[in-house]
């Protein structure tokens, strides 16, 4: 369990602090602004995936196309009712929630395990692909439609900053509010149910938890938070099509974002994101055709060897070369909690 | 409290539960006997809704239809147990195991402080106080089945089934635990049917016997009763029993 309480608080203000000034030292940099903004939208995207595959064993293998859902949604509904799209937002989140709880809730009720439900969901992935490009009418197929919501240009010509540089904003907001609700999420009275389920269902159930009802839950928040993430992706991307909200464009990334960063740590999903985003920005100098292969092993690499997390991993090293070099026992502590996986 | 009549569960052609009828009252320590594959846990499985019975099962609980209601929700209605694999939730702390029973066990709403404070309390009872902070998986298993009762204790039972809590501790560790079964029905009111193969704890501690045999009920009684029953004798020494 985590013991987030005030330290928690000053901890998570430092983090925004960060993000906060982060922008201004390459405001000017398009490029740069955008890989920032890609580290906050993968960070959303493994902060959702944490909440249910971390936490609760349901590995969805559908974020992009959660997230496709969202983003497809919000357009629709600001076009077609006439609304803005931060109007359209909350109603396209909703969905995403209903959507991914209705997932949870078939597979808690048939008592789907966890290589199941990641079955059940990459199905429903290429699904989505699949119905994204063919649903032209609403989607524009695979060419797309332009995708400038939110009305960000407007705040940023009369703030007088490159629209980037708002959205960035826009989406630490997003990723902020969501970090507050994971903490307060993992230490009420879900987040204690969640950890009994995760260790021992039977037993949960055996003392009055209702596993299906917090399953099904869980998978109603990540929903949300994908389809907030997903809207915010094409946002980013200013044009949307089907491709990025592909399996390996979302999925593969928010995945080893999660494990990077280490699984059911508070600040997983973010420090993953750096990492990645900064190996995916060099591979996009040198090795952009090779991106997928690489991803994919690191994938592999990541389930073997670093399960618990870079960070983790990289301390438990370096503990054990403190160990060799000055004696005593200082790793054993950190070693078992390196072992939970 | 608990009243079942004419229990039958079958797994494919075995019948592992074969029409049985028990009942057990407020205030009572019962025990259940009987060789291995007689049917003992089988049978606490379906009280606890883990397995559905066969038609014609009828199990109520407090009034209350048992088979109509989820697992989960029996262990709110009052009635929970232990296992014969101890499940205790291993990364939780001793004292964070005994708040999940008060926290979701006890049909009630309650607030973390609450619930925190019915932990300890249940810690106390158990004698597992001092041991709050530790990770359950680093207690020795005696201490990992204390907090396996500790869990349900705290909260508020009713009824406890226990599933052979005794089973591979000392003589000294059974003592203390039958003593910890008697203050349960004592100080805290609460019921218990317990399974057991060790004879010494459930004999000295138990005030009514059942004893089953291929999943059917061949004795009740007393632990004299029990002790002097032939039909019981034999099934324990029987030639065809392992």
């Amino acid at each position: 369990m985590n013991t987030e309480t005030l330290p928690g608080t000053r901890k998570l203000a430092l983090v925004a602090a960060v993000f906060v000034i982060a922008p201004i030292p390459v405001a000017g940099s398009g490029y740069y602004i955008g890989v920032l903004s890609r580290i906050l939208l993968f960070a959303l995207f493994a902060l959702a995936l944490n909440i249910v595959f971390g936490h609760n064993d349901q590995l969805f293998l559908f974020m992009g196309g959660l997230g496709g859902i969202g983003a497809y949604t919000t357009a629709l509904v600001a076009d077609t009712v006439g609304v803005t799209a931060w109007l359209a937002l909350p109603v396209a989140a909703l969905l995403c929630g209903v959507v991914a709880l209705s997932v949870s809730w078939i597979s808690a009720r048939r008592r789907f395990t966890v290589i199941l439900i990641s079955i059940l969901t990459l199905n429903l992935q290429l699904v989505l692909s699949e119905a994204f490009v063919g649903a032209r009418d609403l989607t524009g197929g695979s060419t797309g439609f332009p995708y400038e919501l939110f009305s960000i240009e407007a705040v940023a010509e009369a703030v007088g900053v490159p629209t980037p540089v708002v959205l960035y904003y826009v989406i630490l907001g997003f990723l902020m509010a969501a970090m507050v609700a994971y903490v307060w999420l993992i230490n009420s009275k879900y987040g204690m149910a969640f950890e009994a389920i995760r260790e021992d269902e039977a037993a949960a159930e055996s003392i009055g938890i209702d596993v299906v009802r917090y399953k099904t839950i869980a998978g109603f928040v990540a929903g949300v938070i994908i389809g907030i993430a997903g809207t915010l992706l094409a946002r980013e991307a200013t044009y949307i099509t089907p491709s990025i909200f592909s399996f390996v464009a979302v999925d593969v990334i928010a995945l080893v974002v999660l494990i990077v960063g280490g699984i059911r740590r508070t600040y997983g999903p973010i420090v993953g994101a750096v990492v990645v985003e900064a190996i995916e920005a060099t591979l996009s100098n040198y090795a952009a055709n090779w991106r997928a292969a690489i991803f994919g092993a690191l994938l592999i690499l990541l389930f073997l060897y670093f399960r618990s997390g870079v960070i983790v991993r990289a301390r438990d090293l370096l503990e054990s070369r403190d160990v060799s070099f000055g004696g005593g026992g200082g790793g054993t502590s950190v070693e078992t909690e390196a072992d939970t996986d | 409290m608990l009243e079942a009549a004419n229990v039958r569960k079958k797994f494919g052609g075995l019948v592992a539960v074969d029409g049985v009828d028990f009942d057990i009252q407020r205030g009572e320590i019962v025990g259940l006997i009987g060789p291995n594959g007689a049917g003992k846990t089988t049978l606490f499985n379906t009280i606890t809704g883990v397995l559905d019975p066969e038609e014609g099962t009828e199990i109520t609980f407090n009034g209350e239809d048992l088979l109509a209601l989820d697992t989960h929700e029996i262990a709110r209605s009052g009635l929970l147990r232990t296992f014969q694999i101890v499940r205790v939730f291993g990364e939780m702390t001793v004292l964070e195991n005994a708040v999940t029973g008060a926290l979701f066990g006890s049909g009630e709403s309650i607030s973390q402080e609450k619930a925190e404070r019915r932990g300890r309390e249940a810690l106390a009872f158990v004698g597992l106080e001092d041991k709050a902070e530790t990770e359950a998986a680093n207690l020795p298993i005696a201490q990992q089945k204390q907090l396996e009762l500790a869990r349900t204790v705290a909260s508020d039972p009713d009824l406890v089934l226990l599933d052979e809590i005794a089973s591979g501790l000392t003589p000294g560790e059974i003592e203390t635990l039958s003593n910890t079964i008697r203050r349960l029905r004592d100080d805290r009111n609460i019921s218990v049917f317990w399974i057991e193969h060790i004879m010494d704890a459930i004999m000295g501690t138990a005030d009514r016997i059942i004893v089953l045999k291929n999943g059917r009920k061949i004795a009740e009684g007393t632990p004299e009763e029990i002790r002097a029953n032939e039909a019981v004798t034999e099934a324990y020494l029987g030639a065809d029993e392992s």
